[in-house]
């Protein structure tokens, strides 16, 4: 399984955010997690991103036990938060070329031209992008989550900020990555509120209603 | 992630500490701005601006030392936080021991270039020997202290309005042995006394007891 | 097993206990023990003064341990008895300090001095103070602010040592041991109200605990069956 949850809980102040959520996602399958404010998405997304514990239960992605965060995991999953993960006072070159370091992206220069050309924001390089708008921070996070070719993508509404064509790049990345590492398909699992849009990506979906999985359809690649 | 592969990027983060501190230096002037105010006003206060300034001053400078580290180190992990950087550090290979230690590197240089460049001026403004290789050394050690332990303080959110106000109150209590040995070493510094070895030997235990501690807590921090 | 056996006894063993062992400990320090030639009456607030400061310490070494258990196991349990045990620490650290004070007056003749001792048990209480008032300003299951909390006693703890050793250093004035040592200097009526005093606030000191303990898992208790309530309600709504 690329995302697996057995039973996963989370409280705070004694109310579970989640509750008891047992999902299994195949390798491949592109995941919309939807639900109204409040169903428990992010709590699931930031769970599954190493930055929250959960209270009871467990989660794996690709096999490895989120709750021990390992470097084998940390260099498979990809992360779009509510908020962009970004050095305000850095240009995208910058801010790219540390996290390039840090994940030892290889020929990270090439690769971060490519990528910040793809979310078409390359003639913003030099840039600070405190100076930003929401929308290109948006495309710089989805070339940032993109920039260490993880295996599994965790996005929490990539949507937001983003224009038609900051849509069409977004689609684009989410379909055309999960093209190019055929021999190992890119999973996505992404929580949204444009439902309308949901068919052109998706191949599945998990609906949550205060914390727990109220619908499913992991689509022709469940079991 | 080996050891050598952590130091290297130890060190990128480091370098991106240091920029991003260079780039906005709003709170580091506001500390320096609270650093030179208070230091004017304990020389009212105490009347240092005539004689026997010696042994009011190590005092004066010490808490001055504190207090505006302190805030500064404070705020060291909120914008990080605020931006979201720390969660994709989180998020990223790089272990919290070397997010940590890369932190509190870039705070302890950018002190000691505040500090270094008060004592300048302290030793102008009070005609006293405050820019000596010893004391130096004295100020870099108890600089080293303080930082570690406030910067793992300041690396948890603690979700609530008053929690700029909290972090003193924490702190500071735990700095005594740092603020005593510092304060001490440094008065004998002054009056050139033959014992400041004690005093350096304490704030070094302390230091290292700090350094080691916040380094081994900050993982469980996260 | 048997610890938990041990534990099932508390409020059979420790109210009886510690009320006797509290009066017995009234009439002997009053009564029974003779008065101090040099310092009259007012030596008998050793007997009060020296039991609750190894009280407190022995209450915040369960703090310690507790908080330890909790970044171990990260079971809210240890965070509650953390917070219980604190509670009582601070109650005969401050009880510490005002019999001092209070010896301190006639003898030294001021109510305060700058001392390792003194200082370093004022230092201990703003420290565990410091502690509560962190932990308790946030929500009862809010794993950051326990986590955060734990490491601060923790490292409040640990402090305390070079705290008393740095203070030594600066001040030498409080009375040196009298009793942890091979010729404790006190004569053997006094010595054996002493160490009676001793086992008395110390038992009162872990039925204290027990209790503060007891409190906090209620509370933690409480707060868990009002969330379920608050989601039935919401359910059926």
């Amino acid at each position: 399984m690329a995302i697996e949850t057995n039973s996963l809980t989370r409280r705070y102040d004694g109310l579970p955010a989640l509750n008891k959520v047992s999902i299994q996602i195949t390798p491949g399958s592109r995941i919309a997690l939807l639900g109204n404010n409040g169903s428990g998405k992010t709590t699931l997304l930031t769970i599954l991103s190493t930055l929250l514990q959960s209270s009871e239960g467990s989660a794996k992605i690709l096999g490895h036990d989120v709750s021990k965060k390992t470097t084998a995991l940390q260099n498979i999953i990809g992360v779009i938060r509510h908020q962009p993960m970004v050095y305000e006072n850095f240009s995208p070159i910058e801010d790219l070329e540390l996290f390039a370091k840090i994940y030892q992206v290889p020929n990270n220069r090439e690769r971060i031209e490519r990528l910040l050309t793809s979310v078409e924001i390359w003639h913003l390089r030099d840039e600070m992008i405190g100076t930003f708008s929401r929308g290109q921070k948006q495309r710089l996070m989805i070339a940032k989550a993109l920039l260490h070719r993880p295996k599994v993508l965790l996005l929490d509404e990539p949507e937001i900020g983003l224009d038609q064509d900051g849509l069409r790049v977004l689609d684009q990345l989410i379909l055309t990555n999960a093209a190019e590492e055929e021999s190992t398909p890119i999973t996505v699992l992404a929580a949204t509120h444009r439902e309308e849009r949901v068919d052109t990506w998706a191949t599945g979906f998990v609906r949550l209603e205060r914390g727990r999985v109220i619908e499913t359809s992991l689509g022709e690649d469940a079991l | 992630m080996n050891l050598p592969t952590q130091l290297q990027i130890g060190g990128k983060l480091l370098n991106a500490n240091l920029k991003q501190a260079w780039r906005d230096k709003t709170d580091w002037i506001t500390a320096c701005m609270f650093a030179i105010t208070a230091l004017l006003l304990y020389s009212f206060a105490f009347n240092l601006t005539t004689g026997l300034v010696s042994s009011l001053l190590p005092g004066v400078i010490w808490t001055v030392f504190l207090f505006s580290g302190i805030f500064a180190t404070g705020q060291s992990f909120q914008q990080d936080r605020q931006n979201g950087i720390l969660d994709a550090l989180k998020i990223s290979p790089i272990h919290s021991m070397t997010i940590y230690i890369a932190k509190t590197l870039a705070n302890i240089l950018m002190l000691l270039l505040i500090e270094f460049g008060l004592l300048l001026g302290a030793t102008i403004l009070f005609s006293e020997p405050l820019f000596t290789l010893e004391l130096l050394i004295i100020v870099t050690i108890g600089t080293i202290g303080y930082t570690a332990l406030s910067t793992l303080l300041s690396a948890i959110n603690l979700d609530r309005n008053n929690g700029g106000l909290l972090l003193p109150v924490l702190a500071l209590p735990l700095l005594v042995p740092l603020l005593i040995a510092s304060v001490e070493a440094t008065s004998a510094s002054l009056q050139q006394e033959a014992s400041t070895t004690p005093w350096i030997l304490l704030l070094s235990l302390f230091t290292i007891w700090s350094t080691a501690i916040a380094t081994l807590m900050f993982p469980l921090a996260d | 097993m048997f610890l938990n056996n041990i534990y099932a006894l508390r409020w059979k063993v420790l109210p009886p206990v510690a009320g006797v062992a509290m009066i017995g400990m009234a009439a002997l320090a009053l009564v029974t023990a003779p008065t101090e030639l040099i310092e009259g009456d007012v030596q008998r607030l050793l007997y009060v003064h020296l039991p609750s400061a190894l009280a407190s310490y022995f209450a915040f070494t369960v703090t310690a341990v507790c908080c330890i258990l909790f970044l171990l196991k990260r079971d809210f349990k240890w965070d509650s008895a953390a917070q219980g045990a604190a509670v009582v620490g601070l109650i005969f650290t401050l009880l510490t300090l005002i019999t001092g004070s209070l010896w301190g007056k006639p003898i030294w003749g001021v109510y305060w001095q700058w001392d390792p001792r003194i200082t370093t048990t004022l230092i201990l209480f703003l420290i565990f103070s410091a502690y509560l008032i962190a932990r308790k300003s946030s929500s009862l299951d809010s794993d950051k602010s326990a986590r955060f909390c734990s490491i601060y006693a923790i490292i409040g703890f640990l402090d305390i040592p070079l705290i008393h050793m740095s203070v030594r250093w600066w001040r030498t004035l409080h009375p040196q041991p009298i009793i942890a040592k091979l010729n404790p200097a006190l004569p053997d009526e006094m010595l054996l109200v002493t160490l009676f005093s001793v086992l008395a606030v110390i038992s009162v000191a872990a039925w204290f605990i027990t209790l503060g303990v007891e409190t906090e898992l209620l509370s933690q208790r409480l707060l868990k069956l009002k969330a379920i309530a608050k989601t039935n309600i919401s359910e059926k709504s």
